[in-house]
């Protein structure tokens, strides 16, 4: 029978050393195609990675068994990330931004309009919605892949970031709004 | 509208973790783990050899507490004019125990714990401080 995280997670404190292995298998490559997509293509995905786990593996006496564990190193991912980013100077906002932190594509009434489905349909599509995810600011871009890459709900989302549950909601509606515009520019 | 993203979301490549990244955290993690074994193996080994050097001028230091009081001249009574000694027993007894060194006695056993503390903390960081990776 297949442990779950938390017998895992004891059976690794316990001094099972494998249990550590077997956890890690498991969220890689969730952890990786976060992190892959958060930050730019020059800084170096797999280093943020291994460092995340190695903190993860560091702290893990310090995991409290009611928190959700995904979100936990989703956290730890995220904040390495943006260490990262920090150190190398990369800027963590969109040109889209102003200097007040609004964006200027988002700030308009939300489309309930369905996405047209070519969108999903056509393989070189693919390409194009990962090119425009990059150019969507880092932080409705982590909102939207904890989201629906993920699928966290807003309240884990809203403790990986460490921000208010409305702000984390609201970027939500905002990233939509923009992806959406986006989307439709792009489709002419 | 959740329902199109999160079908837009399932649309891109699900990429791969290059290989030998769970293989490359686990040896980080070993080389972390051998280097604070180092640490405290030279640690826990500079405790021995002091705990050791120290054993003999505290056993020294021991002994001259039981003759300063007294201790060793009532226990040489017990042996040399035992009967005499007998009604008395209980006071004898008394005697004996006031006239223990407990402060040099409390140091002797503090050092001897700290050696062999130290000595089992050592060998037991060894095979991790001398690890050798493949």
């Amino acid at each position: 029978m297949e442990r779950d995280d938390s017998q895992l997670i004891r059976d690794h404190l316990g001094g099972d050393e494998r249990s550590f292995e077997v956890l890690m298998k498991r969220h890689i490559k969730a952890v990786y195609n976060f992190v892959y997509r958060l930050v730019p293509t020059n800084v170096d995905t797999d280093e943020i990675v291994s460092e995340t786990f190695f903190k993860v593996w560091k702290n893990l006496k310090k995991f409290r068994a009611e928190e959700n564990f995904t979100a936990w190193i989703f956290t730890i991912a995220r904040n390495t990330a943006y260490d990262k980013l920090r150190k190398h100077r990369e800027s963590v906002f969109s040109d889209f931004d102003t200097e007040s932190g609004e964006n200027f594509l988002s700030d308009t009434l939300a489309d309930s309009e369905p996405l047209p489905p070519e969108l999903f349909e056509k393989e070189e599509n693919k390409k194009i919605i990962q090119e425009l995810l990059e150019r969507i600011p880092t932080a409705y871009r982590e909102v939207l892949l904890l989201r629906y890459a993920n699928e966290f709900t807003f309240d884990d989302i809203a403790k990986i970031l460490g921000k208010p549950l409305d702000t984390v909601k609201s970027q939500h509606r905002r990233a939509l709004i923009l992806l959406r515009k986006m989307l439709a520019s792009f489709g002419g | 509208m959740d329902k199109d993203f999160q079908k837009l979301f399932n649309t891109l490549e699900t990429l791969e973790p290059k290989k030998g990244a769970v293989s490359a955290v686990l040896f980080r993690i070993q080389h972390h783990k051998r280097r604070i074994a180092r640490i405290k193996f030279t640690l826990l080994g500079l405790s021995s050899a002091l705990s050791a050097a120290a054993i003999f001028p505290v056993i020294s230091y021991t002994v001259s507490g039981f003759v300063s009081t007294g201790f060793y001249q009532y226990i040489s009574l017990a042996f040399s004019d035992g009967g005499a000694i007998l009604p008395y027993w209980k006071e004898f007894i008394m005697t004996l125990a006031e006239s223990l060194p407990a402060f040099e006695i409390s140091l002797l056993l503090a050092v001897i714990f700290a050696l062999l503390e130290s000595l089992k903390l050592t060998i037991k960081n060894m095979p991790v401080a001398f690890y050798k990776f493949n």
